[in-house]
């Protein structure tokens, strides 16, 4: 086994004992009997069965909330991903959510016959099949039918984002060739599905003559920015995510937002904020839509919690924990909108609105969708 | 086999159509070999993820072989898969695949020749559809 070259490469050895992965980790907060600080340990001191066959395994969330305080600056998200490619190799599996619709989804985009179809547009929008700006859709048409029930229009994002190209005068290449980035392929440890659905994808893009990559979900983002040249080398083309284009465009005075009235408040993807350090440009978007009350939460920017699953693996009622006391901590700030710039956040924390026992007075909306609804003249 | 054969998965319910398969042996009834049939305890059991599996190995279509409405020995087996095959159908409407190639049959009768026919008929509807990789090339 690699366990030495996992210690190696994500310096577990420099682990310091002190607990303050422990004591950040959402997880461990109400399942106590998660602890990425024994984790470490228990790798550090041979112990591999322990980490390796647990079930803890699957927990983490990868959010990044105990790296990103690490006083040793242990990568204890590299830490698990490792570790899950060695427990996949012995046959240990996470339980997959959705009785593993979206996993099975995404293995089949690595048939050669798949094609994403472009259904979705509708009529009036300008798109082109070659051209200098892409637009990178990613999961967006799938999650809106297979979370129909709990009323989320992921497709909403896509066609948002559609209205924004146009506005700007852009007509974005969207094709069929495209898959899903393999993210969720890439944390859970099944290497060859992300390798193979990464190189489609790198080898559409650059068929299609594009020089910026536009995204709306910042986990195609981070992977396509800091995941695939790791791998592939470094890319031909530009990435951006499209709120934060929005946001220069705002800067340079091209437009102004339409008047509006709103309590908001702003949920940091983990993808985004302690992947990608984005904190700014999103909250600057919504505090100049005029007429909108900003209220930052009390865990925000870097201490933001995790909207409470990712990687579609192991939803539990940890999970469902999470999103709940996430949600009361947005409604505390008086806010009747929780804006967030991912559309797995507006999933999950749609999810637990469905809660019984609380009746919330909140809606998750995707900062795409808000910026489209709200642009105005130039 | 022949490269242009179809492959075809059944997953029948073992309360009627999976006795109706074990009948047509029985009665000597002859029936396309290109299918494989999955026996499942009933339809309810069956996600999305196993049929979209089924295609991603490749399979050209998937018949889903269940009981009459109503007549469910689990009373909404059928019912949930009913939705699970319309979801499912979307999602491979949007992937490149003819939703076509997925059809859920309700069985009333166990009798061999029953299953015997209603599977020549979606067998010879994707022999007529082709293959789904073919579509690449073409």
């Amino acid at each position: 086994m690699n366990i030495e070259k996992i210690i190696d490469d994500t310096k577990a050895y420099f682990c310091i004992e002190c607990g303050i992965c422990t004591g950040s980790c959402p997880i461990s907060r109400i399942d106590s009997n998660f602890s990425p600080r024994l984790m470490v340990e228990n790798l550090l001191l041979g112990e591999e069965d322990d980490v390796i066959r647990s079930k803890k395994l699957w927990s983490c969330l990868t959010c990044k909330a105990c790296s990103s305080r690490c006083p040793a600056s242990v990568d204890f998200n590299q830490f698990i991903m490792r570790s899950r490619i060695e427990a996949k190799l012995l046959g240990e599996n996470g339980t997959c959510t959705h009785a593993g619709t979206l996993k099975a989804m995404m293995e089949l985009q690595t048939t050669e016959f798949f094609r994403k179809s472009k259904e979705w547009i509708p009529e009036n929008f300008k798109v082109t099949d070659r051209g200098k700006f892409y637009y990178f859709v990613g999961c967006l048409p799938f999650f809106n039918i297979i979370f129909k029930d709990i009323n989320v229009k992921s497709i909403d994002i896509a066609v948002s984002a559609l209205k924004i190209f146009n506005f700007f005068g852009i007509e974005p290449v969207i094709s069929e060739n495209e898959r899903c980035c393999g993210h969720d392929h890439y944390w859970i440890g099944e290497f060859d599905v992300f390798k193979t659905l990464a190189e489609y994808n790198l080898k559409t893009i650059n068929n299609s003559g594009a020089e910026v990559v536009f995204f709306t979900c910042p986990e195609g983002y981070n992977m396509f920015k800091e995941v695939y040249p790791l791998y592939f080398g470094k890319l031909d083309f530009e990435c951006v995510y499209l709120p934060n284009f929005v946001n220069e465009k705002l800067r340079d005075g091209d437009f102004s937002f339409l008047e509006t009235e709103d309590k908001v408040t702003y949920q940091d993807p983990c993808r985004l904020g302690r992947f990608m350090g984005i904190y700014e440009e999103p909250r600057n978007l919504i505090q100049n839509i005029p007429g909108i009350v900003f209220k930052d939460m009390p865990r925000n920017r870097a201490n933001s919690l995790c909207c409470g699953s990712s990687n579609w693996i192991n939803c539990t009622s940890v999970n469902k924990l999470i999103q709940v006391e996430r949600l009361k901590e947005a409604e505390n700030t008086g806010a009747e909108t929780l804006i967030t710039g991912c559309p797995k956040c507006e999933i999950h924390l749609n999810c637990a609105l469905f809660d019984r026992d609380n009746n919330y007075n909140i809606r998750i909306k995707d900062i795409t969708t808000l910026i489209a609804e709200k642009l105005g003249g130039k | 086999m022949n490269k242009k054969d179809p492959e075809i998965i059944i997953f029948a319910c073992e309360w009627t159509p999976y006795i109706g398969a074990d009948n047509a042996g029985v009665e000597m009834q002859q029936y396309s070999p290109f299918v494989r049939i999955i026996r499942v305890i009933c339809t309810g059991q069956i996600t999305p993820s196993n049929i979209l599996t089924a295609f991603k190995n490749g399979a050209d279509g998937v018949m889903i072989a269940g009981c009459e409405e109503g007549d469910c020995h689990y009373i909404v087996g059928n019912e949930k898969c009913i939705k699970v095959v319309e979801e499912t159908k979307q999602l491979l409407k949007f992937s490149g695949i003819e939703p076509e190639r997925l059809e859920i049959k309700l069985f009333t009768e166990v009798d061999g020749s029953t299953f015997a026919s209603i599977v020549n008929k979606f067998v010879m509807k994707i022999r007529k559809m082709g293959k789904v990789q073919t579509e690449v090339s073409s």
